[in-house]
């Protein structure tokens, strides 16, 4: 069949090998990180317009939490039979954290494409335009917290496992960057990419612990799946500690970083070998 | 003085040209069982060239030439298949006029935006913006969403923003062509004040006698080629005389395609 479309005009690939580019990469990534208040402001900026002729603004994320929390600890928590008070926290973590993982993927995905014009002209450090993203994205996070400390008071559930908490916190952080950096240069090339992540992410939702407990999966026979699932191990590293005190179990760090590695380490592959012709494909 | 330089050596910018749809999943899969012959485009080929502190280079030839091609290597955006690119130097870029902007935002935050990405210290931004603002004359539009702009509001706000920056080096692409009459002899008499200050600008454009007025040098690009560089005025001759319509060159479709989206 005859090809469709426009035709697209490529750089070849000029005579330096992969390590060079790979130098290159992590030079442009060190550069955005030194360039962090254009990000910042970038992303702050995104925020502000989003809720600029909002009645509540941004009071709208944690009202929007705390109505689903609400409502589907009630449904839920009959349905898993589950005790009211540590469920309520257990879902409010999870969601919270899940729609901060899940943004990674999907508005990582427009971080490149909706910087087009800027690309196309401005020699800046590409990742400025993800971070941009990642910035939003923990913006839109922290409005939720006084929902998760409001739960977290009703249910005395504050105790020593706070810093824990936290450390694992950043780990799904760097994840999350990662993920926006994967595809962030994936989606130039493959336009496809970003509404077919969203639709795969809906499936893992189902897949991941978040509505229902972690036990009902091994109960089911399905607890090999936790083992793949690396999203379990992003979750629980800031859930566990909340919810039982102390650290997570070593077996969850050790999947949580092992999985944020390879994240960095496809993802820097991927820049590497796409960051020259992003602006030719854009 | 700054001792600002482009340095080209060689230069080539080597496109491959292939079908859109074998970008997608389904051409992805498509290519695991065919792969088509690949045509390559050369935009760029073999382009020597030293440009100094306080020249001011105009670029010439016909659409598809390079022009934009040898603006963006210059800039830090394409980055060469073939050749050695040594620059010294801020680099200001202005490519397009009507793109680049935060849509939502006003003109002030546009501004601030456009100056940071182009490098310039937030301290600075708060400290020039006023003087940005007077020179763009958009006077109360800058307090409004950009979206309701004009092209010639555009241009007046990408020019005062990218000019404010303390940049060795400015690239303008085909700027002439918009903005009014009043805009753009400031925007003349800003340009020859940063050549006064020892800075490089290298600008293309297609009206020839106003490019001649402000560049001691012209470049003529024809596919992807140098052609001719040298003094304005007589660069110019030859490019009018070449032009005429009994020789006339087509330029070949393959070769505009760099430049198209």
């Amino acid at each position: 069949m005859a090809p469709i479309g426009v035709s697209v005009a490529l750089p070849v690939r000029a005579g330096d090998g992969f390590s060079a580019r790979l130098r290159d990469v992590l030079a442009s990534w060190a550069r955005a990180f030194r360039s962090w208040e254009i990000w910042v402001h970038l992303g702050v900026q995104d925020i502000k317009n989003r809720y600029k002729r909002s009645l509540v603004g941004p009071l709208w994320i944690a009202i929007s939490l705390a109505v689903m929390v609400a409502g589907m600890s009630f449904l839920f928590g009959r349905l898993f039979s589950q005790e009211g008070g540590r469920y309520l926290i257990y879902l409010t973590i999870g969601m919270m954290l899940w729609s901060l993982i899940s943004s990674s993927f999907t508005d990582g995905g427009y971080a490149f494409l909706g910087a087009e014009s800027y690309i196309r002209q401005i020699p800046q450090a590409k990742q400025i335009y993800l971070l941009r993203c990642t910035v939003v994205n923990l913006v839109v996070f922290s409005f939720g917290l006084p929902v998760f400390v409001a739960v977290a008071l009703l249910y005395g559930q504050f105790n020593a496992s706070l810093p824990w908490a936290l450390v694992g916190f950043a780990v799904v952080v760097v994840a999350c960057v990662g993920h926006s950096a994967i595809m962030a240069y994936l989606s130039v090339p493959f336009r496809d990419l970003p509404p077919a992540s969203a639709s795969a992410l809906q499936i893992v939702y189902f897949l991941t612990p978040i509505l229902y407990p972690v036990d009902l999966l091994r109960q089911r026979g399905l607890g090999w799946f936790l083992h793949i699932n690396p999203l379990y191990y992003l979750l629980e590293i800031v859930r566990h500690p909340i919810l039982e005190g102390g650290p997570a179990p070593a077996g969850i760090y050790a999947g949580a970083v092992a999985y944020t590695a390879l994240v960095w380490v496809v993802g820097l592959g991927v820049a590497a070998a796409l960051d020259r012709r992003i602006p030719a494909l854009l | 003085m700054t001792d600002a330089l482009i340095r080209l050596g060689g230069v080539g910018m080597r496109f491959s040209v292939s079908p859109a749809s074998d970008r997608s999943f389904q051409g992805l899969f498509r290519g695991l069982r065919r792969r088509g012959p690949v045509r390559t485009v050369d935009a760029l080929q073999d382009v020597s060239l030293e440009i100094r502190s306080g020249e001011r280079v105009g670029l010439i030839g016909p659409n598809g030439a390079g022009k934009t091609t040898l603006l963006k290597v210059v800039g830090g955006i394409y980055h060469s298949t073939s050749g050695d690119v040594s620059i010294r130097g801020l680099v200001c870029p202005l490519f397009e006029f009507a793109t680049g902007f935060e849509m939502d935002l006003s003109g002030w935050d546009n501004i601030r935006i456009r100056c940071m990405l182009l490098g310039m210290p937030r301290r600075e931004i708060e400290r020039k913006i006023d003087g940005i603002a007077e020179f763009s004359g958009l006077g109360e539009f800058l307090d409004y969403p950009v979206r309701a702009y004009s092209a010639g509001m555009f241009v007046r706000l990408a020019f005062s923003a990218t000019t404010a920056v303390e940049a060795e080096i400015l690239l303008l692409d085909e700027i002439m062509a918009a903005g009014d009459l009043d805009f753009a002899a400031r925007a003349k008499r800003r340009m020859l004040d940063m050549i006064g200050r020892g800075e490089i600008v290298v600008l293309s454009s297609h009206v020839l006698d106003e490019l001649a007025d402000i560049c001691n040098r012209i470049v003529w690009l024809d596919k992807g080629q140098v052609r001719a560089d040298g003094p304005s005025r007589e660069v110019v001759q030859r490019y009018r005389e070449a032009m005429t319509p009994a020789s006339v060159s087509v330029p070949a479709p393959a070769a505009e395609a760099p430049s198209v989206p």
